[in-house]
C-alpha cells in the first residue's frame, strides 16, 4: 500500500501562489463575497503562509511556505470527530465525507495547523466559475467541512485508467494539482514508502522538516530549508 | 377519572424510562459494533458503554421500584 | 397524623399556584416575545447557514458553545444543594431544594440544546446515533448530559410526589394532572421509607454524575492540543466554576421570587447567609484554581501558550478578563467578607456580578485560544452578531418561562420537607448534637442528671 507524502522545496518556491489558484479551481472551492472575506472566510485549500520576515526596513524579505493540509500520521482531527466524517485511509491520505459531516466543528478546533475550511454561506458563483467546475469534485452544501485532500479524485481516475489498461500504478500517474501546475517543480509528490521515489529521498534530505513536528502529528508534508544566501 | 385509568396512564409516564433505558442500551450496543467493524480503537467505547448503560438501569430500577411501592400500600389498604 | 391535617399553615407556598397576578402576564408576554424572536432568527440560520453568525476562520466556535457551557455549568446548583446538602443532612436546604432541583432540569434542557444550534448540519443529526464515535470526547457529552437530565429529572420528580399528593388532595384545579403524577401516594409510612430510600440512593448517584457532565465539557477543550485549552487543571476548573455559577444563579432565583411570592417567612435572612458564605468560599477556589492556571502558563512561558496569555492580559482580551477578576474575585469576596454588605441587596449584587463573570470566563476561555493558532495567521477576529446575541436572549428567557411555567403547576419550596422540619426535625437534630458530645445518651440517664443538677 502506497503511503503518499508531499515535500515542498523552499529553495524552489517564488510565492507566486500557482498552487493556490490551481487547487481552488481543480476542488471546485467557493468563492466568498468580499465581506466575507474580510472576515476571515475565505476559502482556500492552499494558501501562502507568511511564516516570518527577514532583515530590517526597507529590505524586508517576508518568508513564505505554501501551506496544505498536512496529511498527518498521526492526525489530531480524526480523533475528535464524532461521526467518523474524517478518518485516515490505508493510504495515507486524510479523508474526509462531505454527506457525513454535521458541521460541528470540532476537527477545525483541533488541527493545530488550522488548515479545515467551513462552508459558512452557500454563495451564488460567478458565471464563469460555475462553467468551469471540475465535473470529477463534488461540490459542498453548506455546513460541512472541507480540506485539501491530495486530490484524491485524481487518485481515483489514475487507478481506473491503469485497471482498464491492465497495469500497476505509475510514479507520475497520479499528481494533484498543485504539483503540476509549479512553475518551479518545488513540490514534490509520490509514495513516502517507495524508497526509491524522489518524494522519500527528498524527505530525508537534511534540509528537511515538518512544521509543528514536536506535537507529534507526523507531518506526511514536509519542507526543504531555503539556503541562506550570504550577502 | 376512572381509578384503573390513571393507574394505566401512569404506567405509560413509567415506561418512558424503560424505553430511554433500553434505546441508550441499544445504542452504546451499536456504536461499539460499528466501531469495530471500522477498526477503531475499542476501550474508550467499551468502558464508557459499560457505565452509562449501568446508570441508565439502575434510574430506571429505582423509578420502578418507587412506582410499585407507591401502588403497593394502595392496594394493601383496600 | 397525615399531611391531611397541615393545609393550612403554609398557604403562602400553595398561594402562586392559585393566584396569578398582572404582573405575571405582562413578564410572560415580554419574554415570550424575546423567545420567538430568537427561535425566528435560528429559522433563519437554518436557512441562510451558520454565515449569518459572527464565526469565521480560526474562532470556528463562539456564541454558541460559549452559551452551552454556561448553561450547563449554572445546572450544578442543583447537585450542590440538593444532594450535597442532603447527604451532609443540613437542615437549612430545607426551601432551597426545590428552586434548586428546578433550574437544573431547565438549565440542562436549554443547555442541551445549544450544540445542536452550534451544528452547520442539524439535519444529519441521526448520525451520531447511526455512526457516532464514542472515542469523541462530544459523545462522551452526550451520554452524560443525557445521563444527568435523567437523573436530575428523577431527583426532581421524586421528592415532588409528596407535594403533589397535598395539591391532589385540595382537589380542584388540575386535579386529574395531579392524580396521575401523585402515583397514588397516600403518606403511609411504609411509602415513605420507600421514597426516601430512592431519595437517598439518587442523591447519592447524581453526584458523581454530575461532576463527570462538567469535567467531560471541560475535555472536549482540554482533550485538543491547543494552547490554553490543553491544561490538565480543565476538568476540576470547570466544575468548580459551575459550582460557582449555580450558587450564584441559584441566589438571584431566590431572591427574585422571594419578593414574587413573597415567601419572606421561608426563605430568612440566614439561608442567604449561609449560601453567600458557600458563594464566598467558592470564589475563592475560583481563584485559586484561575491562578494556578495562569502562572503555570506564565511561568513556562511556551511561545503558543504566551500568545494567547498575553491576549488575554493585556491584548484584545484585556478588557473582558480584568472585567471577569473584578465580576468574580474583587466584587463578590469585598461584599460577602463584609458583615455589613452581606445583606440581601449586596448578595444580590454578588451573584449577578458572579453569572456575568462565569459567562465572560467561558468567552475568556474559548475564544482567545482559537484567536491565536500555532501557526503564524493574522490574530483571529469574533464580533457576535445579532443571532447570536438574539439566541443567549432566547435562551435566557426560556428559563425564566420555565421557571414561571413551573411555579404555576408545582410548589416553589418543598412544603413537605417544611413540615417534616418543624414536627420531625428539631428531635433528629438534638438526638444528633447529643451523639456528638462525650458522655452517654441515654434519654432517661439525661433527664435524671438534669433534675439531680436542679
Amino acid at each position: 500500500m502506497p503511503k503518499y507524502g508531499m515535500v515542498i522545496d523552499l529553495n524552489k518556491c517564488t510565492s507566486c501562489q500557482a498552487c493556490v489558484t490551481a487547487c481552488k479551481l481543480e476542488n471546485n472551492v467557493q468563492i466568498v463575497p468580499i465581506e466575507d472575506a474580510i472576515n476571515g472566510r475565505a476559502m482556500f485549500w492552499m494558501k501562502m503562509l507568511t511564516m516570518e520576515y527577514d532583515g530590517d526596513y526597507p529590505d524586508i524579505k517576508p518568508k513564505a511556505l505554501p501551506r496544505n493540509c498536512m496529511q498527518c500520521d498521526e492526525p489530531p482531527c480524526i480523533k475528535v470527530c464524532p461521526v467518523r466524517a474524517t478518518y485516515k485511509r490505508d493510504d495515507g491520505i486524510v479523508a474526509q465525507i462531505y454527506p457525513q459531516c454535521i458541521g460541528c466543528r470540532y476537527c477545525m478546533a483541533n488541527c493545530p495547523y488550522t488548515v479545515k475550511v467551513f462552508n459558512w454561506h452557500k454563495t451564488e458563483q460567478p458565471q464563469e466559475i460555475e462553467k468551469s467546475y471540475n465535473p470529477d469534485v463534488s461540490v459542498r452544501p453548506k455546513g460541512v467541512v472541507e480540506k485539501c485532500t491530495f486530490c484524491v479524485h485524481r487518485l481515483q481516475i489514475a487507478q481506473e485508467k491503469a485497471k482498464a489498461e491492465h497495469r500497476g500504478l505509475e510514479p507520475g500517474d497520479y499528481v494533484p494539482a498543485c504539483v503540476e501546475v509549479c512553475p518551479v517543480s518545488a513540490i514534490l509528490f509520490g509514495d513516502l514508502d517507495d524508497p526509491q521515489s524522489d518524494v522519500s529521498k527528498a524527505s530525508r534530505d537534511y534540509r528537511a522538516f515538518g512544521l509543528l513536528e514536536e506535537l507529534g502529528t507526523v507531518p506526511k508534508v514536509r519542507y526543504l530549508n531555503a539556503i541562506e544566501s550570504e550577502e | 377519572m376512572k381509578e384503573r385509568k390513571i393507574y394505566f396512564i401512569q404506567l405509560v409516564t413509567l415506561s418512558f424510562n424503560w424505553v430511554l433505558a433500553v434505546s441508550v442500551t441499544w445504542w452504546f450496543v451499536h456504536l461499539v459494533r460499528v466501531a469495530h467493524e471500522l477498526n477503531d480503537t475499542q476501550t474508550a467505547s467499551i468502558s464508557i458503554s459499560i457505565v452509562a448503560i449501568t446508570i441508565f438501569w439502575i434510574l430506571s430500577g429505582v423509578l420502578t421500584y418507587v412506582f410499585f411501592s407507591l401502588h403497593k400500600q394502595e392496594r394493601v389498604q383496600e | 397524623m397525615t399531611y391531611r391535617d397541615m393545609n393550612d399553615e403554609d398557604e403562602t407556598l400553595f398561594k402562586p399556584i392559585y393566584q396569578t397576578g398582572k404582573n405575571f402576564y405582562i413578564l410572560a408576554a415580554i419574554f415570550s416575545t424575546v423567545f420567538l424572536i430568537g427561535i425566528g432568527l435560528y429559522i433563519r440560520q437554518l436557512v441562510l447557514g451558520l454565515g449569518v453568525t459572527g464565526m469565521n476562520e480560526p474562532v470556528t466556535w463562539a456564541f454558541y458553545i460559549v452559551d452551552f457551557v454556561f448553561f450547563i455549568g449554572i445546572s450544578h446548583a442543583g447537585t450542590l444543594i440538593s444532594a450535597i446538602l442532603r447527604l451532609s443532612k443540613a437542615e437549612w436546604r430545607r426551601p432551597i431544594t426545590r428552586m434548586a432541583e428546578v433550574i437544573t432540569g431547565i438549565v440542562l434542557a436549554i443547555g442541551g440544546l445549544h450544540p445542536i444550534i452550534d451544528l452547520g448540519r442539524p439535519d444529519r443529526i441521526m448520525h451520531l446515533f447511526e455512526r457516532g464515535r464514542l472515542q469523541s470526547p462530544l459523545l462522551w457529552d452526550v451520554t452524560s448530559i443525557t445521563a444527568y437530565f435523567t437523573a436530575s429529572t428523577i431527583y426532581l420528580y421524586l421528592p415532588l410526589i409528596p407535594d403533589i399528593a397535598l395539591l391532589r388532595d385540595r382537589g380542584g384545579k388540575l386535579e386529574n394532572l395531579y392524580k396521575i403524577l401523585a402515583w397514588g401516594y397516600k403518606g403511609t409510612p411504609e411509602q415513605k421509607h420507600a421514597l426516601e430510600k430512592a431519595i437517598n440512593i439518587l442523591m447519592v448517584m447524581v453526584i458523581p454524575i454530575a461532576v463527570s457532565v462538567h469535567t467531560i465539557i471541560a475535555w472536549i477543550f482540554g482533550m485538543t492540543l491547543q494552547p490554553g485549552w490543553h491544561s490538565t487543571i480543565f476538568g476540576p476548573y470547570f466544575v468548580v466554576g459551575a459550582i460557582y455559577s449555580g450558587i450564584a444563579a441559584l441566589l438571584i432565583v431566590m431572591i427574585v421570587f422571594r419578593k414574587a411570592y413573597h415567601f419572606e417567612d421561608y426563605l430568612k435572612e440566614i439561608h442567604f447567609q449561609y449560601l453567600g458564605t458557600l458563594l464566598l468560599i467558592m470564589s475563592l477556589l475560583w481563584t485559586y484554581f484561575t491562578f494556578a492556571e495562569y502562572l503555570t502558563a506564565f511561568y513556562g512561558h511556551e511561545p503558543a501558550e504566551m500568545r494567547v496569555f498575553f491576549y488575554k492580559f493585556n491584548g484584545g482580551y484585556a478588557p473582558f478578563f480584568w472585567l471577569m477578576v473584578f465580576c468574580n474575585f474583587i466584587l463578590p469576596v469585598v461584599i460577602l467578607s463584609n458583615r455589613r454588605l452581606k445583606k440581601l441587596p449586596g448578595i444580590l449584587m454578588a451573584s449577578i456580578a458572579v453569572v456575568i463573570g462565569m459567562w465572560l470566563e467561558r468567552l475568556i476561555i474559548i475564544i482567545p485560544t482559537l484567536a491565536n493558532p500555532r501557526l503564524p495567521y493574522p490574530t483571529g477576529v469574533y464580533i457576535p452578531s445579532l443571532t447570536e446575541i438574539s439566541l443567549f436572549a432566547a435562551a435566557v428567557s426560556a428559563f425564566v418561562l420555565g421557571f414561571m411555567g413551573f411555579s404555576k403547576l408545582f410548589p416553589l419550596i418543598s412544603i413537605w420537607e417544611i413540615k417534616e422540619g418543624r414536627l420531625q426535625s428539631v428531635h433528629e437534630v438534638s438526638a444528633r448534637l447529643r451523639e456528638y458530645l462525650p458522655g452517654r445518651h441515654d434519654e432517661k440517664q439525661v433527664e435524671a442528671t438534669l433534675k439531680a443538677e436542679i
